[in-house]
Order: C-alpha cells, then structure tokens, then sequence
C-alpha cells in the first residue's frame, strides 16, 4: 500500500501537472534557482527604493562632487553633482522594471488576443500576419521616437512603444501555441462536446499556453531593459533629473574620463538585471522544454 | 529558383511598405505644429501662409495629400528639411554610407565571432569550451553595449591612446583610418548579434552532428576539419542569413546609439539630430527609409532562402 502511494507520489511529479514538474526542475537546477533568487532581490530593492535609499534621488551635495566608491557615507561615490550613486542606481533599478513590466504589459495585452485569434481563425491570421510585419518594419527605437516626437519624451511612451515592438513576438508565440493545442485530443472532445470558441480558447487553449509565453516574457524583460537604457540615453525617455540607469551612463558621459565608476556603477547594474531575468529565462525554457 | 514563392513574398513586401507609408504619412500628420506654420518662419503674413499650403498642397484632403506623398517617395523626393532648408535626399544621401558600413562591419564580426563560438560549443559539447562560449553569449545578450562602449573608450583611447574616440573618415580616401575609427563601434555594436548567432549555430551545430549524414560522412573517413567545416557547418549559412533578418530592428537601433556615443556622421545621428531639432519632414523621412529598409532586407533574406536552402528552392517544408 505505501509503495503504491510512493510511486503516485513520484508519477505526480514527474508526469502529472505541467507546472509543478517545471517548477521542481526549475529549483533543482542550481543556476535557475540562484538567477530566480538575484530576480526577487532585484524586484525587491526596485520596488523598495524609496524606502531603503540612504539620500533622495536628487539629493547634491556640493562638498562632495565626484566621490570615489568607499568615500565614507558614499558607498557606491558621486556623481558630478554629488548625487549618491547608490541611491540613483536603485531609484534607476526602479525605473528599469518599470518599463520592463510596462511594455510587457501592452505587449500581453494586445499580442495574446491577436494570438488567440489568428490561431483559431485564417482570415483573421492573413490580416494579423501583415499587421505584424508592418510593426516589424518599425523598430522600437523607431516608434519611440515618433511618440516622443508627438506626445513628449517620458517614460511611459518609452514602454509603450518598447511593448509595441513585442506584440509581433508574443502574438506569433501565442498562435502558435493556439495551433498546436486546437489540434489535440481534449480540444476536439470539448467541441464535440458543444464548447463555443470563446470557451474553447478561454478555458483549454490559453491556460496550455501559459508555459511558453511565461518563458517569452521573461527573455523579453532584459531586452527592454536594454532598450530602455539606450532611449534613456539618446534623451527619448525618463526625463533627468530623475534617475534612470540609461541617464546616468548618458550624463556619465561628459566626464567619465575624470570619473569612471559614474559609468561603470550604473552600466554594471543594467548587466547584473539583463543577466539574471537572461539565465532566469533559460532555466524556465529548460524546465518547460520550450524551444 | 522558385518563382512563384519569390512573387508571394514580394507581393507581401509591396502590401506591408504601403502599409507602412500609410502610418509614417499619418504619424507625421499627427506630430503637433501647423507644417505650414513652421515653413514659413517668424512672423508670416495670411498670405505666405496661403501661398505655403497651395504649394505643399496642405489644404487638399488627406488622401490627395497621401498620394502626392508616395508619387514624391518613388521619385525620390524626400522634400526639404524645414531647418536647413537642403533636400532630404542629399542629406541621406550622404549620411547612409557610414551607417551602412558601420553595420555591414559589425554583422562581418557578430557572424565571425558567433560562428567561431557556437562550432566550438557544439564541438565540444559539455567541456569548456562549451562554458566558455555559452558565458560570453548570455553576457553578450544582457550587456547595454553602448557601455560597452564607454568602456572601451576609456581603455583603448584615454589610457592606451590605440584608437580614436570619435570622428570619422571616408573608406574611399584613407581605408585604414576608416578601419580604425570603425572598428571599435563596430565591435560594440556586434555583440547582441554575436550573441544570438552563437546560440543558433550552436543549435544547428548540435543537431547537424545527430544526424545520419554526418555519421556517414564520418563513416567515410573525412578529417574532422571538413566534417565540421564542409558538412556540418553549412546550415548555419541560413541560420545568419535568417538573423540578420530578424534582428535588423534591433540593429538599427543600435546604430543609432553606438553613432551618438562615437560621433559618426551617419544616418542615426541624423535622426536623432531631427528629433531635437523638432524637423518632422527629416523625421517623416527617416522613418520612412528605416521601414522600406526593414522590409526590402527581409525580402532579400527571402529570396536567398530559395538559393541558399534547396528545401524551399524546391517549395517542400522548411
């Protein structure tokens, strides 16, 4: 009896839900769980920024200018205007996934519906298909300019356009998927059954599609937050004096002759954030076998 | 050569630039400003402004406006720029040769380094080379290379004095400066693309090696060089012809970063220069060349699909 317990136990494991399956590979791989870890501090120091950062984000000190790392009470040095370096780099952490989660956002939001249905319907897929490579023909940094050309340069219209890029990526990853799961067993039943399309895409398609697109999102994160950097830079998004890792390399530029580490700090912390949600990403497509 | 695949394709290149003339037309119709306001300088007299909108024909309707637009595109005629008052066409003109050979370079050294890392990964699958390789390529993909290329400025131009920081000379009068004001925002902006070329011909690598043809040619008794070079290796010619394709967006946008942080005179500063300046016809422009560039690339990756690739040549699966 109890090792007929034992083996449902492990079966469950190893062939029942999806989920749990990915998630034990996931934390039994120690890159995948040590990346899941760096994410969650991530989040946390960005979310918590205005809580934990010892000056405000805009705080000069003029006695101070140009501090090295280690300078008593600057631990990360200044900047040109005696800005701590540590604080503008959480408060630019903040600002990162920010966009990051923004732009994914829009790109969900429109991309998984446009998905769903050009999975499901052709003519609805020919007119997505050329909708799709009309927004291809426009690269994000492209869009961005034009929004900021015509509504101002932020940071909201920097996400925006940064989702815009994604919806093309997310909508075919979606179809795709929409494809592969309406041509199974359990879908045909449920139609056989009288399930409408509504309820068919709703209840059995999309929540089959939840592992790769979780997998899609997380390998976007870090390239929008490498794109928010470079529009940060060119001066298309957050507007200084606010903090933003993209406007701190872009000010750091003027003088990181005489001072380095105003460009290093925030360029290494980009890195650190591009390279956990990046190793995250891989562990979950391993842990899913998406490929 | 299969012709009929290549027309398909083209007609959807045709479908997709209208398209997107459609939303540049409309976008600049967006931005805010009277465009006659702004031609005619301070101070215009009801006349001039009269005069402006005849002649720009921007009291005809939209749809007029749209079609003069596209007819003035196939000719050639970008317009004017509203500041300096020079033809658009000659500005990019002039502006795209070094945005063109600043890409051309970094796609040569993203395909070199990508292809010499990913061959080394599949060969030597599970030993470092392998680690080696699959570091530098999810480092490749997370770093901002315009920090990269703060970086490298600081190294080889403040402290060892190599290479020039910024500037820029035609290859056509002195090649080697060319090179050498090239090379480093080049290389910086290769390594995305590195990145991406290296896990896809690792891939392709990977699964060229399990297949039959490859034990038979090994079978045979090829040397290893020609195993790997002559037989395995060829399918990544389609694997970088496809990227390139792909990633062409985020390669303009990296040259519109790595040219503002270098100071070349090219096509992305001269956008960027637009956007400050607030000069929409040159923006209208930009935009415009970006997205028929966009397509008429994906267009020639297509069709070298059908000469590189015999499954497509012939219309079988891909």
């Amino acid at each position: 009896m109890t090792e007929l317990v034992e083996v449902e136990k492990s079966t469950s494991i190893q062939y029942r839900t999806g989920s749990k399956r990915a998630f034990y590979r996931l934390f039994h791989n120690p890159l995948g769980l040590s990346s899941a870890i760096v994410v969650v501090i991530i989040v946390l120091i960005a979310s918590l920024a205005a809580v934990i950062s010892p000056y405000g984000p805009g705080d000069a000190n003029f006695g101070a200018l140009t501090q090295r790392p280690g300078t008593a009470g600057y631990l990360l040095g200044t900047d040109n205007l005696g800005r701590d370096m540590l604080t503008r780099t959480f408060w630019g952490m903040q600002a990162s996934l920010l966009v990051g989660v923004i732009s994914v956002l829009v790109a969900i939001v429109i991309g998984v519906p446009l998905g769903l249905l050009s999975g499901s319907n052709r003519y609805i897929d020919a007119v997505v298909s050329r909708l799709s490579d009309v927004t291809l023909a426009f690269p994000a940094l492209i869009v961005a300019l034009g929004l900021a050309a015509i509504n101002g340069a932020n940071l909201t219209n920097a996400a925006i356009a940064i989702g815009i890029s994604y919806i093309p990526v997310i909508t075919r990853v979606v179809r795709v998927e929409t494809l592969r799961i309406s041509a199974l067993d359990f879908v045909t039943s449920a139609k056989v059954q009288g399930a409408g399309q509504y309820r068919i895409l709703s209840r059995y398609v999309l929540p089959n599609a939840l592992s790769p697109l979780i997998v899609q999102v997380t390998m976007i994160i870090p390239t929008a937050i490498l794109m928010e950097a470079g529009l940060s830079f060119l001066g298309l998004g957050l507007q200084p004096p606010m903090p933003s890792l993209g406007v701190m390399l872009a000010e750091a530029q003027q003088y990181f002759t005489v001072a380095p580490w105003a460009a290093v700090v925030p360029g290494l912390a980009i890195l650190l954030m591009c390279l956990s949600f990046n190793i995250l990403g891989d562990a979950l497509r391993d842990a899913h076998d998406v490929h | 050569m299969n012709v009929r695949h290549i027309a398909t394709k083209a007609g959807q290149a045709i479908l997709t630039l209208l398209l997107a003339s459609v939303v540049v037309f409309l976008g600049a119709r967006a931005l805010p400003g009277d465009p006659a306001l702004t031609l005619a300088g301070e101070n215009p007299s009801p006349d001039l402004i009269d005069a402006i909108n005849e002649k720009y024909g921007f009291d005809q309707p939209l749809i007029v406006q749209y079609g003069r637009f596209v007819l003035a595109a196939l000719r050639g005629d970008l317009g004017r720029s509203s500041r300096s008052g020079l033809e658009i066409s000659d500005m990019i003109g002039q502006t795209l040769p070094v945005t063109i050979q600043l890409a051309v370079l970094a796609v040569g050294i993203a395909a070199l380094i990508g292809i010499v890392f990913g061959v080394a990964a599949a060969y030597w699958k599970g030993r470092w080379p392998e680690w080696v390789a699959n570091s530098a390529a999810i480092i490749g993909l997370s770093v901002p290379s315009f920090w990269l290329g703060m970086l490298a400025i600081l190294l080889f131009s403040v402290r060892l004095g190599w290479l020039p920081a910024s500037g820029y000379v035609s290859i056509f009068e002195d090649p080697l400066g060319a090179l050498s004001h090239l090379i480093m925002p080049a290389f910086v902006l290769s390594t995305g693309l590195a990145a991406v070329v290296m896990r896809q011909t690792r891939s392709g690598m990977l699964a060229a090696f399990a297949t039959e043809y490859i034990v038979a040619v090994r079978a045979k008794g090829l040397s290893e060089r020609r195993v790997v070079i002559n037989h395995a290796l060829r399918n990544s010619m389609i694997v970088v012809t496809t990227i390139i394709g792909l990633q062409l967006g985020a390669l303009i946008a990296g040259v519109v970063i790595t040219e503002r942080l270098f100071g070349l005179p090219g096509f992305g500063k001269l956008t960027v220069d637009a956007i400050a300046q607030r000069d929409y016809a040159v923006i209208q422009a930009a935009v415009l060349v970006v997205a028929a560039s966009y397509v008429l690339i994906n267009l020639v990756v297509d069709v070298l699909y059908t000469v590189i690739d015999p499954r497509v040549r012939v219309g079988g699966s891909q």
